[in-house]
Parts: C-alpha cells; sequence; structure tokens
C-alpha cells in the first residue's frame, strides 16, 4: 500500500512542478546551445561550399573531420575542454535547481510559485552539492572496493578462483546502487524540510529511512530505475533514427525534446515518490 | 685471376649447405649458411653454444675481412648507438643488460682468428657501440672461396624486451647470435667499390642480410613451448628434465625463437602452408581472429603479388609479461600484438598480424636493406597491409569496425601523414637514423603508403598489382634498391599503357619518392551567368537603329569551373562535373598550371564540381576543398550536433543522481 502510495503521490506532485521542469529544460538547452551552436557555426563556414559533408552522411568519416583544416583542428581540440566546462556547468546548474525541484515536489501544489524555486534552489545549492559529491564518493569508493580490489587481486594470482569472487562482487555492487540514490534522494528531502544547515545528519537521516522501511524504498527504487533505463534504451532507439532532410532532422530534434523532457519527468516523479515516502 | 663462374660457386654453395629439406629447390643463392647448437640457460638467461657458419665470396674482389652483426651488445650499455638513438638504458641491475661474446673463433683451417677481431662503427663512430664485429682473415677471401668460422660464443639475453630478451620465464631470442654481413660487389644497389655492408644497430633498424640457411639445435628446459622460424625437424627429451629441438630453415634473412612455459598452441594449414600459433591462454578468445588475419594475407599476397613458398609459418601473440617483443618480423616467424580482452571491433590484433606477416615480402623475400632504403620494408609493407585490411573488414573499417563508426587503414595512414607538421622536412630517401625531426615512422610508413595508393589511383589497381609481381619475379631473394622499384614500375607501366602517363613514371616517383611537396587541389568556385543575346544599336540604312538579335534565346549559360592547385606536387587529376539537369561531365586536367578553368555554354547550369571524385590523389591533403557545390548540404552538420545536443542533455541527467 505504501508503495502503491509512493508511485502515485510521486506522479501527483511530478505534475505540480510542471513549471519547475519547464525551467529546468530550457535552461539546459541554453547552456548546451552555447557551446553547440558555435561549434555548428564554425564547422559550417570552414566547409563553406564544400560537397564534402556527404561524406559523413551515411556516419562517421575521419578524413573529413581530419581535412577540416588548422583552424578548426585546434577547435575541435578545445571542444574537448569545452565538453568538459559545459558538463561541470550542467552539473552545477542541475544540482543547483535540484533544490528548487525538491521544494516544489514537497510542497505539491500547482499553485507552487516560481519565484519559491527559484529561492529555495539558492538556498538549498551548497548543501545539495556537498551531499550530491558525498554520496558520489561513496559509490566511487565502493565502486573501486568492489570492482577495483578484486580485478587487481585476480590479476596478481594466477588462479581461477577468483574471477568467481569478482562477478559477484560486482553484482553485489549493482545491487546497492539503488540504495545510494535512497540515500542521496532522502538527504534531499530532509534538508528541503529542515533547512539546509545539518548536511550530515540529513546524509544521516538517508541512510536511517532505507532501513526503517526498507522493502518499499528499495523496491520503489529498482522499479523507479528500470522504467528510467527502459525509456532511455527505448529513446536511444528512436532518437538514432538519421534523416536525410532538414525538415526531418527538425521534427526530430522537437521529438528529441519531448523525450528528454519526459526524462526529467520521470526523475521528478523518483524525486517525488521518495518525498511522499519521508511523509508517511 | 680467373674468375670462377657464378653457376659453380652457387652449386658450390647449395652442395655445402646439405640437401633440400623445406623447399623443393633453392629459393637463393645461400651464400651463407649457418649451423648452431645451443641451450638456454634460464637461469643466467644466456643462450650459448657452438656455430658453423659459411660465406662465400661471388663478387670478383679479394676480400680480406669478415664483418658481423652483434647486435644483442646494443644492450651492453646506455651508450650504444641504439640507447643513444632512443634514450634510456637497458636496465638498473646487471641482469637487465644484453651482449653477446665470442668464445673463440677459428676459419676452416684451424687458424685462429680471436686476436683478429674488432668492433668497428661505420655508420657513426661511436666507440661505445659494439654491435659490428670485424674480423681480418688469415688468407683474405679471392672470388669464389668459402670462408668457413667456427664459433664458440655466448648471448645474454637482456631484460626489458625491445625486439628481443626476456621476461620472466618468457624468451624471445632474437639478433642473438653473429650474424655475417652482406657483401656488396661494386654495381650492387648503391655500392660504387666492393665493400661490406654491416650497419650497426639502430633504433629503427636491424635487417639486411644474406638468404642463408640455418639449421639450429635448441635445448630447453623440458616445459617450454619453443616456436622458430624454421621447420621442426626433430624433438627428443634429454635428461635432467631438458628437451633437444632441431630446426632447419631454408632461403630466410635471420633465424629468431621463443620458448616459453605458458603458450597454448593452435595449428592450421593455408594451401601447402603449415601454420602454427603460439599464444597465451588468457587469449584463447582470440585465437580464430589471428588465424584468419593471416590466411587472409596469405591469400592476398599470393594472389597479388608472388607466393608464400616456404611450407611453414609460425607466428606468436607475446603474453603481457613480453609485449616488448610484440610486433616484430622474421619472415618465417613473426609476433602480432594484442592485449588479454580487446574488442571486436578494433581490428589492432588482425592488423599487426597482416603487417608483420608481410614482412616476409617487404625485407624477406624482396630482401632490401632497412638501414638504407627504409619505405622500401615499412611503406610497401604499410601499403599491402592497409589494402588487405580494407579488403577483408571492410573498405572503411580496416581498422576500426563498429557498427555505427569505422576506420580505414587507409585513412589511417593518410591522416598520419596530412596531419604531421613534418610532412616537407624530407623526402623518402635517407638513411633510417636520418630522418630529421623524428619522421622516420611518418616518412617511411605512411608517406610511403599514401603515394603508393596515389601511384595506384593514377595507373589502377591492376597496373600496380603487376608491378609488384614484376617486382617480386625480377627481385625475389634478392636485394632490391629504391631505384629497382623505379624501373620495375616505368617498365610495366610502359608495357600496359605505352606513352599514356609519359615517357616513363619518373615524373611522379621525383615529386613523391624523391620530392618533398605536398598535393593539394581545389575547386574555387563556379559560376552560371546568363549570355545575353544582342541588344544594341547599330547604323542602318534609315540611320542608327535599335537591334534585337532573336536567333539566340536568352536561357543559355556561360558556366565556369574554377580549379587550384595549392600545393607544389602536380599529378593528373579527374574533374566531375554535374549539371542541374543530371548531365555529369568528366574532365581531365595535367594539374602543372597553378589554375585552371572548364568552361560550359549550354542551357544547363552547373550545379556541383568535384575534383578527383573517385579519390584516387590519396595524398590529397585537404578533401574539403575538393567539391564546390551552389547548394550546399548542411544537414550532416546538423545531425552530427543535434546528436551531441542529445547525447549532453541526457548524460548530464545520469551523473547528477
Amino acid at each position: 500500500m505504501k508503495l502503491v502510495k509512493a508511485f502515485s503521490s510521486g506522479l501527483v506532485r511530478t505534475k505540480h512542478s510542471i513549471k519547475p521542469l519547464i525551467i529546468i529544460w530550457i535552461i539546459n538547452l541554453l547552456a548546451i546551445s552555447l557551446v553547440a551552436g558555435p561549434f555548428r557555426k564554425l564547422i559550417t563556414t570552414t566547409v563553406g561550399n564544400s560537397n564534402a559533408t556527404q561524406m559523413i552522411r551515411e556516419g562517421f568519416y575521419i578524413d573529413f573531420w581530419a581535412d577540416l583544416g588548422p583552424v578548426v583542428l585546434p577547435a575541435i581540440s578545445s571542444l574537448a575542454t569545452g565538453i568538459f566546462l559545459l558538463f561541470a556547468i550542467l552539473f552545477f546548474i542541475n544540482v543547483f535547481f535540484a533544490g528548487g525541484l525538491f521544494d516544489s515536489l514537497w510542497a505539491n501544489s500547482c499553485r507552487y510559485r516560481i519565484g519559491n524555486f527559484f529561492k529555495s534552489s539558492a538556498k538549498l545549492f551548497f548543501a545539495y552539492l556537498l551531499a550530491t559529491l558525498l554520496v558520489m564518493l561513496m559509490i566511487l569508493f565502493f565502486g573501486g572496493l568492489l570492482i577495483g580490489v578484486p580485478i587487481i587481486i585476480a590479476r596478481a594470482s594466477e588462479g581461477d578462483g577468483l574471477p568467481v569472487i569478482a562477478k559477484i562482487t560486482r553484482i553485489i555492487f549493482i545491487l546497492s546502487l539503488p540504495l545510494f540514490l535512497l540515500v542521496i534522494d532522502y538527504a534531499r528531502v530532509w534538508l528541503a524540510a529542515n533547512g539546509p544547515a545539518k548536511i550530515f545528519r540529513a546524509i544521516g537521516y538517508g541512510f536511517k529511512a532505507i532501513f526503517t522501511g526498507f522493502f518499499s524504498s528499495y523496491i520503489f527504487m529498482v522499479v523507479m530505475i528500470a522504467i528510467q533505463g527502459g525509456f532511455v534504451f527505448l529513446a536511444s532507439k528512436v532518437l538514432n533514427f538519421s534523416p536525410q532532410t532538414g525538415g526531418g532532422l527538425f521534427l526530430l530534434f522537437l521529438l528529441s525534446q519531448v523525450l528528454f523532457f519526459i526524462r526529467l519527468m520521470l526523475r521528478a516523479w523518483r524525486y517525488g515518490g521518495v518525498t511522499a515516502m519521508y511523509m508517511m | 685471376m680467373k674468375r670462377i663462374p657464378l653457376v659453380l660457386v652457387l652449386f658450390f654453395a647449395v652442395l655445402i649447405s646439405d640437401a633440400q629439406i623445406v623447399v623443393e629447390k633453392p629459393l637463393s643463392n645461400r651464400i651463407t649458411g649457418y649451423n648452431m647448437d645451443v641451450e638456454l640457460d634460464t637461469e643466467a638467461k644466456t643462450v650459448s653454444g657452438f656455430m658453423k657458419a659459411y660465406w662465400v665470396n661471388i663478387s670478383d674482389d679479394i676480400v680480406p675481412d669478415i664483418r658481423m652483426h652483434m647486435y644483442l651488445n646494443a644492450f651492453r650499455s646506455n651508450k650504444s648507438t641504439l640507447y643513444s638513438e632512443s634514450g634510456g638504458s637497458p636496465g638498473s641491475r646487471e641482469i637487465d643488460y644484453g651482449w653477446v661474446d665470442i668464445v673463440s673463433i677459428y676459419d676452416g683451417d684451424n687458424n685462429d682468428l680471436f686476436d683478429n677481431m674488432k668492433y668497428i662503427q661505420p655508420d657513426d663512430q661511436n666507440d661505445d657501440d659494439m654491435t659490428v664485429l670485424q674480423v681480418m682473415l688469415h688468407k683474405a677471401a679471392r672470388p669464389g672461396d668459402t670462408v668457413r668460422l667456427n664459433i664458440e660464443f655466448i648471448s645474454k639475453l637482456p631484460s626489458s624486451i625491445r625486439r628481443t630478451g626476456f621476461s620472466g620465464d618468457f624468451y624471445f631470442v632474437a639478433q642473438w647470435f653473429p650474424k655475417i654481413g652482406v657483401y656488396e660487389p661494386a654495381g650492387m644497389r648503391y655500392a660504387k667499390v666492393g665493400g661490406w655492408n654491416c650497419h650497426q644497430f639502430h633504433r629503427h633498424s636491424e635487417f639486411y642480410a644474406n638468404h642463408s640457411v640455418y639449421d639450429v639445435s635448441i635445448t630447453v628446459p623440458d616445459e617450454f613451448v619453443v616456436g622458430s622460424g624454421g621447420m621442426l625437424i626433430s624433438e627428443e627429451t634429454l635428461e635432467d628434465g631438458k628437451k633437444l629441438v632441431v630446426y632447419r630453415a631454408e632461403d630466410i634473412v635471420d633465424f629468431a625463437w621463443t620458448a616459453w612455459p605458458g603458450y597454448l598452441v593452435a595449428e592450421d594449414k593455408w594451401e601447402h602452408i603449415n601454420i602454427r600459433f603460439l599464444y597465451p591462454p588468457e587469449r584463447e578468445k582470440q585465437v580464430d581472429r589471428q588465424l584468419t588475419a593471416v590466411k587472409n594475407a596469405l591469400e592476398y599476397f599470393s594472389e597479388r603479388v608472388g607466393p608464400f613458398p616456404w611450407p611453414h609459418l609460425t607466428f606468436v601473440d607475446p603474453p603481457t609479461i613480453g609485449a616488448g617483443a610484440g610486433g616484430m618480423e622474421y619472415t618465417t616467424i613473426f609476433t602480432s600484438a594484442s592485449a588479454d580482452k580487446i574488442p571486436e571491433f578494433v581490428l589492432l590484433p588482425e592488423m599487426v598480424t597482416v603487417h608483420e606477416f608481410g614482412h616476409a615480402y617487404f625485407m624477406g623475400i624482396l630482401a632490401s636493406n632497412e638501414f638504407e632504403d627504409p619505405w622500401i620494408d615499412e611503406g610497401m609493407n604499410s601499403y599491402w597491409e592497409s589494402r588487405i585490411m580494407d579488403h577483408y573488414y571492410g573498405p572503411d573499417k580496416g581498422i576500426i569496425n563498429h557498427k555505427d563508426f569505422g576506420i580505414s587503414d587507409r585513412s589511417y595512414s593518410r591522416l598520419s601523414y596530412v596531419l604531421s607538421d613534418d610532412k616537407k622536412v624530407t623526402d623518402n630517401t635517407p638513411f633510417s637514423w636520418n630522418y630529421p625531426h623524428s619522421t622516420y615512422g611518418m616518412m617511411s610508413y605512411q608517406k610511403a603508403t599514401t603515394w603508393l595508393y596515389t601511384l595506384q589511383g593514377i595507373i589502377g589497381e591492376a597496373t600496380i598489382d603487376e608491378v609488384f609481381k614484376t617486382f617480386y619475379r625480377e627481385w625475389g631473394f634478392k636485394h632490391p634498391a629504391t631505384y629497382d622499384f623505379v624501373d620495375i614500375t616505368n617498365k610495366v607501366v610502359t608495357e600496359m599503357h605505352g606513352d599514356r602517363f609519359g615517357e616513363d613514371m619518373n615524373w611522379f616517383f621525383d615529386q613523391t619518392l624523391y620530392g618533398t611537396g605536398v598535393c593539394d587541389y581545389k575547386v574555387d568556385g563556379i559560376s552560371n551567368r546568363k549570355v545575353r543575346s544582342f541588344k544594341g544599336i547599330m547604323k542602318s540604312d534609315t540611320g542608327m537603329v535599335l537591334h534585337a538579335d532573336t536567333t539566340a534565346g536568352d536561357t543559355i549559360y556561360h558556366s565556369v569551373v574554377r580549379l587550384q592547385r595549392l600545393g607544389e606536387v602536380r599529378l593528373p587529376v579527374d574533374i566531375l562535373v554535374h549539371f542541374e539537369s543530371g548531365k555529369e561531365v568528366t574532365e581531365q586536367w595535367d594539374g602543372k598550371a597553378t589554375y585552371k578553368n572548364f568552361e560550359y555554354y549550354g542551357p544547363d547550369k552547373i550545379a556541383w564540381a568535384a575534383v578527383d571524385p573517385d579519390f584516387k590523389i590519396t595524398m590529397d591533403i585537404n578533401l574539403i576543398n575538393n567539391s564546390y557545390t551552389l547548394e550546399p548540404d548542411k544537414v550532416p552538420i546538423k545531425r552530427f550536433v543535434r546528436k551531441f545536443v542529445t547525447l549532453m542533455q541526457f548524460l548530464i541527467l545520469s551523473v547528477t543522481l
């Protein structure tokens, strides 16, 4: 019953948070466009009136990219730096807006004001950033322990018993991933409800909340991950389509944005469900 | 001095090399031969034993000395020419160093030659280099004489494997025995006077030797799996946990072998050739890939260059501990290179296997001098490697064969050349250690591959195949030089095409092989202007009147394709002109002028034009400017950017938890 309520309440809360989700979508798109736009312009200008784009019509063709010339090649290598910076900026943006999103999900009102969304985002930013980084570190540490160490031991040893252990530890790590997501989600709900001052207490609460309602929390998270994973898989198949005309490409772009927005809603559904479980 | 006929000398050489065992009849003149009995000491990391060697003086010269490669001495110190060129050191412990030492040396008449030995440095006068040994003979060798040497030697293998050495209980034993150099009489290759061509061991080159017969007996611990460039004659278990393996190899330029207890062995057969593949257990899944690759190479070379004449072929995928031995070639044994886990779409193991096998032809059969003509060895071989990889694994997928993207072997070579900042630094003729600005690899492998592809584009695939077939027939089991290949090309092209490409192909080689320029053709633009019918004031009987020509309509266009040659290299190119009606015209341009216009009059406008539309001129350094269109297709770029945007959007959500 708790599980059903978490799913349904999460869905309702997501519906009430449509406006914040639209803002998150637009900001993400604008940020990426700041890099993608000039990059497109650079290539288009360099290619000029050449027919060479036919080379990449059917897919990746390395001679095309390499022949773009002495102006574009350094730009492409700078692009790698640009992508890294963009990635970092997007990371901060999404952590920033996670505060507002959790606040709107907590409020669960269709009259939720956009001003509150930005206010909460700013208020909770550093707490959310620290909590996110801490949980990411935990995942990395656990991943290193459960995946890296057995591989190192297996390489150092000549016996054939350790690879089995390595496989088992890998499965344990995969099974533990939903727990880490629950910890960060519960911690963020706690911070949205109690203010940003006590980050470690929020994370502690995250761990505590898992074990007080382990099965419902764990099953909820596994189902949400499965839904999101399945959706991303389907979306990747749809978006892999390669239209040959400008019109088709524009339609595919629109479709990609719709799919991305659905992906954002699925994420909000997860947050909303955890918020609902927190309140039960 | 009375000259002994070469036929008699060769007959004698064959006699002293014993009966035919491996191949039906001698493939080479076999002026050198080796009979060795050695033992591997796994504690001391040495190979020691006795060697009987002979050399026949087939020149008209009286030769006072013998010169030998002592290449393991390259690992004797950090001051050897090898380490001077590459930097670094053989290691910090005594066990890390390698060397070869002659314990005793006698000639066929039992004269002690030990005190007649002297290390010389013909390439760089580096006194610390001991990789070439000169032995003054007790009696100078007259034309037709056979010099026999009985040598006891000990070879200490180096630890950090650079082509040769040991790692743990893995051994790859190459360049390990005193090997006789090549005596070049005046007129042979570049020799103006007779003399030994025996270079020091260099960072980038190590091969130039006579085709020889090898009878080699090797004693190793019983648990070792052994592979070599010879045909296994016998294997016998000895006392003390050892075994004796006996090999014979005929008409090869070097003898290498490997031993490791961990090898697994896969055997296969292609036509008359028994293939033996040694690999580490972790790479069991790659066995089919490797065997398929080597059979592909055998098939392609046999059809397009010439037969692989030996009935045996061994190749090795060294384990990770012996990775330094990977990617080496010793004609009938070679090493591939791989990793324990390598995705199927990454064709690196196949590429290395095809490449190293190819050296059986370029350096093995066509035994060029790698020190002096490195492009023949590596460039020709890389060209054939690219053709084979792109032929069997897909035209655009010879190196990376992923379902979503691929990279061809030809592109890899072309881009290594095109993207180099030093592509105009030198031509393809320096000795291997003289390439400036570290351009040895790019020049001798990739530039040569690129211009060979260009030559193929100009004269056609069938013609270049015939060039190589002729090269194989005329120079197989001899020592061709660069100009021999040029001469063969000129001959074949003239025979097949008359004077279609001019008197000869020297104009091509002068610009590519012997030249430093780059090639870049560009379609500068196209234009379509309406041809106006005449309209003007003309004098008539009634005075000045306005006259309009009504015989020509206003729908005639004067269309122009403007071409430019941006590089120094001048090659004939095709121009494809596409009109709006769909009509296409192919033009030929000799490519010599700095610019060229093609003009058309008619009702049709030009839509686009492309220079070298079939991508025959592989060495064109920029393909983007090879075409011009009035309606550029931006969709592929937009599609690429769209994918980038979506990927970033979805990716960022995954990492922000």
